[in-house]
This record gives structure tokens, sequence and C-alpha cells, in this order.
């Protein structure tokens, strides 16, 4: 995503499984299909709720009826959302509430199978209850996906995380296990931010 | 992209070894070391109104 920026510059070593992010030589569109996005905003494309989720593999030349519609019903199911929508797959996914929205974003994502989902904010926008719906399902995806979530709320990631990596003016303060950082963090940058010193 | 390690076992999904970001002359990641492991949940974690967590997502993707 940074190549489009045009004063962007990174160095260092970003390794997925071993093998460099960073690349010329490494295919992006592989790499977008095993690491999946998930935005602060819920970003249904303006399509039919099915036609959302079988994107990815339309892109890759599936077109099997039988394959698409399994995999629609996997996913929807996945992302805790199918019993919402299964009457109305072919409704388009504009009309659907910012909650179930964002679960058809997940669905979409997980449809192509990643290996890793980066969810950024995934819950900024939502009312409490769709909050609580997508940090549940975060807890279900992790024995199938590796999951990064980006929060700026302490307790989001208390409740949804293993590791929490504390960051402050783009360094990595401390990371470790989540029970660790907020009980006894071993810095005193994210002891002052947890216990609401600065922030 | 080529797998030049094995999956399985406890090596790290992902493996972020001094990673420097600018944006012009903003400083946006400075030097960070960061290892994840596999099917975990890791957090991100930093005040509202900085944007760092979301730059090492970015670059990640």
């Amino acid at each position: 995503m940074n190549d489009l920026v045009e004063s962007a510059r990174i160095d260092g070593s970003i390794l997925f499984n071993g093998a460099e992010v960073n690349e010329s030589s490494t295919d992006v569109i592989s790499l977008r299909r095993r690491i999946g996005m998930v935005f602060q905003q819920s970003n249904p494309f303006p399509k039919s709720i099915y036609e959302n989720i079988v994107y990815g593999l339309r892109i890759a030349g599936v077109n099997d009826k039988a394959t698409l519609d399994e995999v629609v019903e996997r996913s929807l199911k996945s992302a805790a959302i199918w019993n919402e929508v299964k009457d109305r797959l072919n409704d388009s996914a504009l009309g659907l509430s910012g909650g179930q929205a964002q679960r058809i974003c997940i669905a979409r994502a997980i449809a192509v199978n990643p290996e890793i989902i980066l969810m950024d904010e995934p819950c900024s926008a939502l009312d409490p209850i769709s909050t609580l719906k997508i940090e549940e399902l975060i807890e279900e995806l992790k024995s199938k996906y590796t999951i990064v979530i980006v929060t700026h709320n302490m307790q989001q990631a208390a409740r949804v995380s293993d590791v929490t990596a504390f960051f402050y003016l783009g360094e990595l303060i401390e990371a470790g296990g989540t029970r660790k950082i907020f009980t006894n963090p071993e810095k005193k940058q994210t002891e002052d931010y947890i216990t609401g010193r600065f922030g | 992209m080529e797998q030049t390690q094995e999956q399985s076992g406890n090596a790290p999904i992902l493996s972020v070894t001094d990673l420097n970001l600018h944006y012009g002359n903003a400083h946006a990641l400075k030097g960070v070391n960061l290892d994840m492991a596999r099917h975990q949940v890791t957090a991100f974690m930093d005040r509202p109104v900085v944007a760092s967590p979301r730059c090492c997502a970015v670059s990640i993707a």
C-alpha cells in the first residue's frame, strides 16, 4: 500500500512465513489473498451479499456455483451472520446495518481462506452490541486464523487479545502477554498509559 | 511468494525486524521488532490520536 505514497520509505524486515514481504519479487496478489484486511469503516461493495463474499474467488477464476454456494454459507456462518442474511443473499450489501456490514466484510476476508486477518479498528464505528458480536467472533476465528487487531481502546485490547504491543510516537514500547501488559508492565510508559496518567 | 520456512511448529507467522517507516520527514515507525505467533490475537495499541499501530499493519499488507 505504501507504494502508492510517494514520500513513503520503508526499511527493515517483515517476514511472513519466513519470506520477505517487501521484496520486489513478492507476488502481492498472493500476499493479499493470504493476509486479509478488515477496515475501520465497513466497506461492502455495491453488490449483493452473495457477490461480496465470492468476489475474491471470482477474481481467482472460481465460478462453479456449487463451490461458490458452499463458500458463501461457510464464510457467513464463520462470521456469525448466516442466520441474519441467509434469506436475502441477493439483496444489496449496502442495505445492512453497520455491524452486519462489518461482519460481511469479515466473511469476505475469510472466503479466500487467508492465514492472517488484519483488523484496523474494526469496532470503532459500531455500537456496543455490534462491538460485542465482533469481539466474540474474533475469539472464535483465532482457532483457524492469526489475527492482528489495531485498537486505540485499551479495554478492547484487554478483552480480545492474547498479546498486546503498545506503541508510543512510533516506537514499540513493550509487547507481551496481554494479562502481563495490563497488570504488571515492565516499562513505565506502558504503566502510565494503562493507568490513565496520559492518553 | 515462496515459503522458505516450515509453516508448522512454533515459528512466528510474522516476524518484524528493525522496521522503520517514513512519510517524508515524519518518522512513523522507529525500529520496530516484533514476532507474531500463529492462532493468536495480537493487539497493536496506541493513543487515539496516533497512527503508529495502523502504520505497522499497513506495512505488513
